[in-house]
Parts: structure tokens; sequence; C-alpha cells
């Protein structure tokens, strides 16, 4: 279990992002924050990857705080894919996966066979073992957002420790950047991998129906607060979207099973972006 | 290829040229020398000009040479990762004109003291080069997601006027003799007719190498940004400031040797990632003993083109760097 308990943060004193959130994250949950820009969604995935810490109230992994945890020991329980990630230099995929292995390796030791097994499977499991000796930077951008999946997979593969301990796999805005046929692959593929992996999932982002359909349980944050959350039937209601929104909207089901949210009109006073 | 077999090969190629240049580079010069005349130990040494010319004018110039683009590359390769942009490098940061600031605060002011067996030429050009980085990282620190290149060049052309205009205010005090000195050293020159200030700098040189063997697996990392680094295990803070600390006192050391010569530190990484790909495991000791044959080969140059004239190294890794390094940001998107 990942918890958040009551936690706040903010990046400087002037501003507080997060004002007391709570969240916990079943090992085999699918988790879906959401909110508008800037309503903290990305700081709570920090938080809970442990890169940042709060300044007040502990993120807990199945009980003990991330802050007291060795780095690489938590890099092999959570694995962050981040909205887009720019390479400073020209590696190939099969480089780009293997650097989830960091935490796997001592100070000087060389990958061997095996991680070069665990990183094949990964880019294996994302659809991307074909592209192996390509250029990170030549790919599109579905493709590259699935390489940084295989590199998270690789990332918390075959953790050292007991088999029983929960695996977590945040993702910020994973289809932020992509076009409607990316979109659902993505989608596609983390339904199938939290079925075949049995990793906790957490996702932060603006597609209301994407999260509706992807995910058990929803968070809907607005400054820095929780406004509801619960299982997806319960928070995602069009009371609780004009809330966090200020927009009126009606929420079906299309014939596929698949929740469909139509925006109507603005209700509040929102300032235009 | 496995990587220990990519790290054998790229080792065994940059380092036989390396040797091999290290080899050729005392044979060549406006006076030819005989080998055999040289090491004949049964002349004294007095009286073997050949034995002279190899031991005390050819042999520690060449050393020197190899030291200063050995640490010029790499710290080249380090200051590239750190801020994750490839034109960052000693001299464009302004980190080697810091350097050179100290160590001509230590030249003119004559603190020929060691204190304790340490000679006080590094240790200035390293706290000269120090301060440089220091201002570099808090630059950096203050916008959280790198530098960009406009920033940083700005960065790299401020810091070396402002550090250039203390070095003429600093040779304001000097004799006429002594500034004749320092402005060929600041040209970049190898001449160092000694082995003292190799050895001065040795122990820098061997720290800051020592470092960077560690920091190859971190650079890496830091290629993907600092968040992720830090999510896939890597302790971020701690890696910058190694990076920080060891590319400075690499600097530093080059700095004492040979005055700060330039654009080593951009052609070199540049060309060996072309050649061996961007894994810092292996693009790190390749830009170190392809600089350090690099230099050497760069001197070699100067001291013959215009013999018996010899041109301080500087000079010729300006003319092939200048253009080089427009070059790249043409090219760059």
């Amino acid at each position: 279990m990942l918890t958040a308990a009551d936690v706040w943060f903010g990046y400087d004193e002037r501003r507080t992002v997060l004002k007391g959130v709570s969240v916990s994250v079943a090992s085999d949950a699918i988790v879906g924050i959401l909110g508008p820009n800037g309503s903290g969604k990305t700081t709570l995935l920090r938080l809970l990857a442990g890169t940042r810490q709060p300044q007040r109230g502990p993120v807990t992994l199945d009980g003990r705080s991330l802050a007291q945890t060795p780095r690489a020991a938590l890099a092999m329980r959570l694995a962050v894919v981040p909205q887009d990630t720019q390479l400073a230099f020209d590696y190939t995929v099969a480089e780009v996966a293997m650097m989830g292995r960091y935490a796997h390796l001592g100070a000087f030791e060389i990958e061997g066979p095996r991680d070069v097994a665990v990183v094949d499977e990964a880019l294996a499991a994302t659809g991307t073992l074909p592209l192996k000796e390509r250029l990170y930077s030549t790919l599109s951008g579905g493709e590259k957002q699935r390489v940084v999946i295989a590199s998270a997979l690789a990332q918390i593969a075959e953790f050292r420790g007991s088999q029983a301990d929960s695996r977590y796999l945040l993702l910020d805005e994973p289809t932020a950047s992509l076009d409607l046929s990316y979109q659902i692959e993505i989608a596609t593929l983390l339904t199938r991998l939290h079925r075949e992996r049995r990793a906790g999932i957490v996702i932060s982002t603006h597609d209301i129906s994407l999260a509706g359909t992807l995910c058990d349980t929803l968070v809907l944050l607005r400054d820095g607060a929780i406004v509801a959350s619960g299982p997806t039937d319960e928070v995602l209601t069009p009371e609780n979207l004009a809330r966090v929104y200020d927009v009126e909207a009606e929420i079906t089901r299309h014939p596929s099973g698949q929740r469909v949210v139509v925006p109507i009109r603005r209700t509040g006073d929102r300032p235009t972006a | 290829m496995t990587l220990q077999r990519r790290f054998v090969r790229t080792v065994a190629g940059f380092g036989a040229l390396t040797i091999a240049t290290l080899l050729l580079a005392p044979l060549v010069g406006p006076t030819s020398i005989s080998l055999r005349r040289a090491f004949d130990v049964s002349i004294p040494f007095t009286d073997n000009a050949d034995a002279q010319i190899f031991f005390i004018a050819r042999l520690p110039r060449t050393l020197a040479g190899a030291c200063v683009g050995a640490l010029f590359a790499s710290a080249g390769v380090v200051f590239q990762g750190l801020l994750r942009n490839p034109l960052a490098t000693p001299f464009t940061l302004g980190v080697s004109t810091g350097a050179a600031l100290g160590a001509i605060v230590a030249i003119t002011f004559n603190w020929s003291i060691a204190v304790a067996g340490i000679s006080a030429v590094p240790v200035s050009a390293f706290v000269g080069s120090l301060v440089a980085v220091a201002i570099v990282y808090a630059l950096a620190q203050a916008r959280h997601r790198g530098l960009s290149t406009t920033v940083l060049l700005l960065a790299g052309v401020t810091l070396n006027a402002f550090f250039s205009a203390v070095i003429l205010f600093v040779q304001y005090f000097a004799s006429f003799a002594d500034t004749y000195r320092t402005l060929r050293w600041l040209m970049g020159d190898l001449d160092v007719s000694s082995y003292q200030p190799i050895l001065a700098a040795l122990p820098a040189a061997i720290a800051a190498l020592a470092v960077f063997a560690w920091l190859a697996r971190p650079l890496n990392l830091l290629a993907l940004g600092p968040d992720s680094a830090e999510s896939r295990g890597l302790d971020v803070t701690r890696a910058h400031r190694a990076a920080f600390l060891s590319a400075s006192l690499a600097t530093g050391a080059a700095v004492s040797i040979g005055g700060p010569i330039g654009f080593v530190g951009i052609i070199i990484p540049h060309l060996v990632r072309l050649m061996v790909g961007p894994d810092h495991r292996l693009v790190l000791p390749a830009a170190a003993l392809f600089g350090a044959a690099f230099l050497v080969g760069c001197d070699l140059v100067a001291r013959t083109i215009l013999a018996p004239l010899e041109l301080p190294v500087g000079i010729i890794t300006a003319i092939i760097g200048g253009p080089f390094f427009l070059w790249l940001l043409i090219r760059k998107r």
C-alpha cells in the first residue's frame, strides 16, 4: 500500500501547492488523479514517488516512510513516467531502457545477461523491441512514451527482496502530448500491464474519459486540496465535475461500455486561460 | 556487443593512438636527436646535449600535453553531462579563466611557499575554478530545468570578461618581464621545461579522474533530467556536487600546468561521441585518451610549423576549435 496521509507541500514559502492531501493506492489498484492546471497533480505524483519530501505528513510504502527508505530500494518498487522525456544526448532505445536498471547494479557494476533479458522483456511488453537499436530522438511521441514505460518496467522488475513486495508505476499525463491513436494505444497498454504485472498504477491526467474507463479509483484535486475521492462510479458525477472544473457536464455511457464525458458550458467565474 | 567488449575495444583503440603519439612526439623537433645517445648513461648528463633536449625540453612538454589534454577533454564531458548541454566546457563556461586568474595571482605575487608539500599555483588555480563553477552552479540551480544554451553562453561570456579584467588588473602590479611570461602562459603554453608543474598538479588530477570514473553511470542517468534520474535511484544532489567539484579540480590542475588552453573540452567529447556513442562509461575514458593524443599532436604542430619559432599550443587549438564550435552552434536545432 502506497499512502500519503494529510501531506502538505510547497516549492517555496510563498505558495503552498498541496494542502492536506490523503491518498491510498492499493497494490492492485489503478488510481486516477484529476484536476485543473496547477491543482497539484504532478506535485502529488512527485511526493508519491519520493522525489520530493512533504513538509508535513508522511508518505509511506507498506508502512515505511519514503524519506527513511534508501533511494535505490525505493527505485526498485516505485517507477515514474514523466509527461515527456527529452534526452541530452543521442542514446539508443536499448540504452534508455537499460537506465531503469541503475538501482539494481553496484557503483562500478556492468549490466549482465539477466539485466539484458529483463530489458528485452520490458521492451517486448510495450511493443518496442523492434526499435531496440534505433536512436530515441528519432522516435514518434507515442513510441518514446512506450520506451520510457519499458524503462520503468525494467526498473521495478525482479527486485531484490521478497516477491510479495508490491510495486507501483506512476504516470504523469501519459497521453497529454499524444494524438488520438497513440492515446488509445497507451490506454490499452496500461490496462494490459496492470492485468499482467499486478503493479499498482497511479495516473495524473486531464483526460476524464480515459480516467473514467481505466481507473477504479479517482482523486479530484482543486487548488491543492481533495474535492472528492473514492470509487470511480461514485466520484465521477456532474456535481463533482462542476465543483472541480466549474463546468456543467453530462456523463453518459457509450454502447461499448466506455464512459463519455460531455462538457456543456462553463458555470463558475474561473479566469479565462 | 556487450559493454565489456566495447569498453576493451575503445580503451585499446584510443590507448594505442595515445601511446603512439607519446612515443613519436619527443623525437620530433627543430633539432634532431639520437635516442641511443639520449639514453647512453656512459656520457655525463651535462655533456649529453641529446639527453638534455630529450629529458628537459621535450619529455616534460609531451607529458604536460598529455595530462592537460586528458583533463580538459574529460572535464568537458563531465560539464556537458552535468549541465545537459553539449556546448558546456571549462573554457566556454569561464571556469578556465577563473582558474587562470587564481594561477596568475599565485605567480605574480610569487607565492612560492609550498604548504604541507602542496605548491601554491595548482591550489590557487583550483580556488579560481571553484569560484567560477560556484557561479555557474548557482545559475543552474536558480533555473530548475537546467541551463539553456543562451544562458550558458552568456554566463560564460560574462565570467570570461570579468575574470580577464581582474587578470589585467593583477598584471598592472607585475614587472615587465613577468607580464611577458604570464601573457605567453595565458595563450596556453606547454613549455614547462621541468617536471615540477606536472608533479604539483598530479594529486588533484588523479583525484578528479577517480571521481570521473564513479560519475560515468550517474551522468548517463542525468541525461534523462534530474527528476527522472532521481526516480531511478540516483542521489542527484550528491552527483551534481561530485561532478562540479571534480570538474573544477581537473580544470584547476590542467590550467596550472598549461594555462587556459581552449576548445579541447568541446572538440574531443564531440568526436568521441560520434565514434563510441553517448554512454559515459565509454565516452570518459575515450575522451581522456584521445584528448591526451590530440593536445600532444597540436603541440607538435605548434613546435614545428614555424620552427625554430615555438608557438603557444593554445593558438593551434583555437584555430581548429573556433570554427568547430561555430559549426556545432549552427548545426544545433
